[in-house]
């Protein structure tokens, strides 16, 4: 017996990019580099407050129109 | 002064009307006072969970910090609580949804169905939350007091008794019509605001340069240890899929799919507001008033310079909109830990709807009356003190809510050691008696996950039929 309860593929690689790039915009290095006068860390995170609910959705919705292809292809219907 | 008070006056009436023109519908049912009918749509519930995530704190407080303390840490305390919600749209929205109950505390009881659970979680939830009321009460106090000329404890009573009246009649159903509009106020004032001072200035990149220019600690990193950045970064990601006011929220949604794409919908326009917040007001008001001795009196002194008297007076609505949009969530999630999770279950079965309804409105003037008396003579550095209260629920509840969802492995020893160890853990290292140099909630969170780990590998194995029965909600 599996060890978890399954997850979505799409579902489980939208999490891991979410913590890799939480941890990417803690690295030390993006604290002292500056852009346009501020921390790059600062503008790192700024990308993330907008990637991360952005990326969730698009996940959801793409995966809710791919289980409703799937429901309306005749080949997947049951008799 | 008067146009000010007017407005203050016309939404705080609007407020009380809507939860007096829902309380027939919502007063004989605990599924309509606690959770609205679970028939909200995504579109309405984002907002309200957009207002119930934005407090006093996410207008006067980030403009405050990025000017005190600098933009990127402000983003680093505010980004956690943002990637909180994809965290709880993946991890337990769809589960919790299909679960169909109340509160966090129904699930946990539901899955390690031990005393210590049943008690201990819906206490921890009314201390933390109280700390939490107390704060924003006080946020409420000040502004009133700054902006309206009336006393700060005539307008923390006025206050207070206007949001007990409509929650405690209203529940659920007046909560998330008052947010709403709470939401498009505040969303209104903060882009409206960005957008006449962008436009003036030239764009987002001018202002930021301008700034920068004449003040360079603005963009730095260097106000606060990594520890501190890490920590409340940490704690916020981690609270917000299992705290209880926002949990609450997916119990509301019409289905799991709508409960979703609503906490996802809500952060995209926090996330525009408070970058339009930081990056755009902020630097303007730290190129127009230097010196200001109180921070948190930014975003007013940018209002009373640049705007006229009636914008000024739907400013100071929205922040009080801002205050008691969460105050309102936080007052029903606390005293459902009380009416529902601690006197309920004693309750039911022996009590009337009619009693179980008064226990419910009781409950709400109980919890609201002492945070009032306690928000009188309030704590000093009350944010920290709030979001410690916060990190107990993050260090407490987020290891079992998860792997109780998830991991088959989990069980009855696991769920109660991970609750008490990370309570227990991160009460230690707050106060002090331990330090190793890590944030109180990386410790708890740590010695709840060990916990869960040790009871699920060496304790008894979960029974098939708890198993097929969480495999269920994930349907």
């Amino acid at each position: 017996m599996k060890s978890f309860f399954p997850m979505r593929r799409s579902e489980a690689a939208t999490l891991v990019f979410l913590i890799g790039f939480a941890v990417f915009a803690f690295l030390p290095a993006w604290r002292t580099a500056e852009l346009k006068g501020m921390a790059v860390f600062g503008w790192l995170v700024a990308a993330l407050m907008v990637l991360s609910p952005a990326l969730a959705l698009t996940t959801f919705v793409l995966d809710r129109r791919g289980a409703r292809a799937e429901s309306d292809d005749p080949g997947t219907r049951p008799d | 002064m008067l146009l000010e008070r007017a407005l203050v006056g016309i939404y705080l009436a609007a407020c009380i009307g809507i939860g007096i023109a829902v309380s027939r519908r919502v007063f004989g049912s605990g599924d309509e006072y606690w959770v609205a009918g679970r028939r909200i749509g995504t579109v309405v519930n984002s907002m309200a969970i957009m207002a119930a995530l934005a407090s006093g704190g996410s207008i006067i407080g980030v403009m405050g910090l990025a000017y005190a303390q600098g933009i990127p840490a402000t983003l680093a305390l505010f980004g956690g609580a943002v990637v909180g919600f994809p965290l709880a749209s993946i991890l337990v929205a769809k589960p919790l949804r299909n679960f169909g109950k109340f509160t966090i505390t129904d699930f946990l009881s539901f899955r390690y169905p031990h005393a210590v659970v049943r008690y201990l979680v819906p206490i921890l939830i009314v201390i933390a939350f109280t700390i939490y009321i107390v704060a924003q009460l006080k946020a409420a106090g000040i502004t009133a007091e700054a902006l309206l000329g009336i006393p700060y404890n005539t307008a923390l009573t006025l206050a207070t008794l206007v949001f007990i009246t409509y929650v405690s009649f209203g529940g659920m159903v007046a909560i998330t019509w008052t947010d709403v509009i709470q939401g498009v106020l505040m969303v209104f004032v903060v882009l409206g605001t960005a957008l006449v001072l962008t436009w003036r200035v030239g764009s987002p990149f001018e202002i930021m340069d301008q700034a920068t220019a004449v003040a360079p600690e603005l963009g730095q990193v260097s106000h606060m240890p990594v520890s501190g950045y890490l920590g409340y970064f940490i704690i916020w990601a981690t609270a917000i899929p299992v705290i209880p006011h926002i949990v609450m929220r997916v119990f509301t949604a019409k289905d799991a799919e709508s409960a979703r794409m609503s906490l996802n919908l809500s952060m995209l326009v926090y996330s525009v507001m408070i970058l339009a917040a930081v990056l755009a007001i902020v630097p303007v008001g730290r190129i127009d008033f230097p010196g200001l001795q109180d921070a948190d009196q930014l975003f007013l002194r940018v209002m009373e310079t640049q705007f006229p008297p009636l914008i000024r007076g739907i400013a100071v609505a929205a922040v009080l909109a801002a205050v008691m949009s969460t105050t309102d969530a936080l007052l029903l999630a606390c005293s459902s830990a009380i009416a529902h999770d601690l006197l309920g279950n004693a309750l039911r079965g022996r009590a009337s709807e009619r009693t179980l309804s008064l226990v419910r409105v009781g409950s709400a003037w109980f919890v609201g009356i002492a945070a009032l008396l306690w928000a009188f003579n309030p704590p000093e550095l009350i944010s920290e003190f709030y979001t410690a209260g916060v990190g107990i629920l993050s260090a407490s509840l987020f290891v079992p809510t998860i792997a109780g969802l998830w991991w088959k492995r989990a069980n009855l020893a696991g769920g109660v050691g991970a609750v008490v160890s990370g309570a227990v853990a991160y009460v230690v290292v707050q106060v002090g008696l331990l330090d190793i140099g890590l944030a109180p909630v990386v410790v708890g969170l740590a010695a709840s996950a060990s916990a869960m780990a040790l009871g699920g590998l060496l304790g008894a194995r979960e029974s098939p039929d708890m198993i097929e029965r969480i495999g269920a909600l994930h349907r």
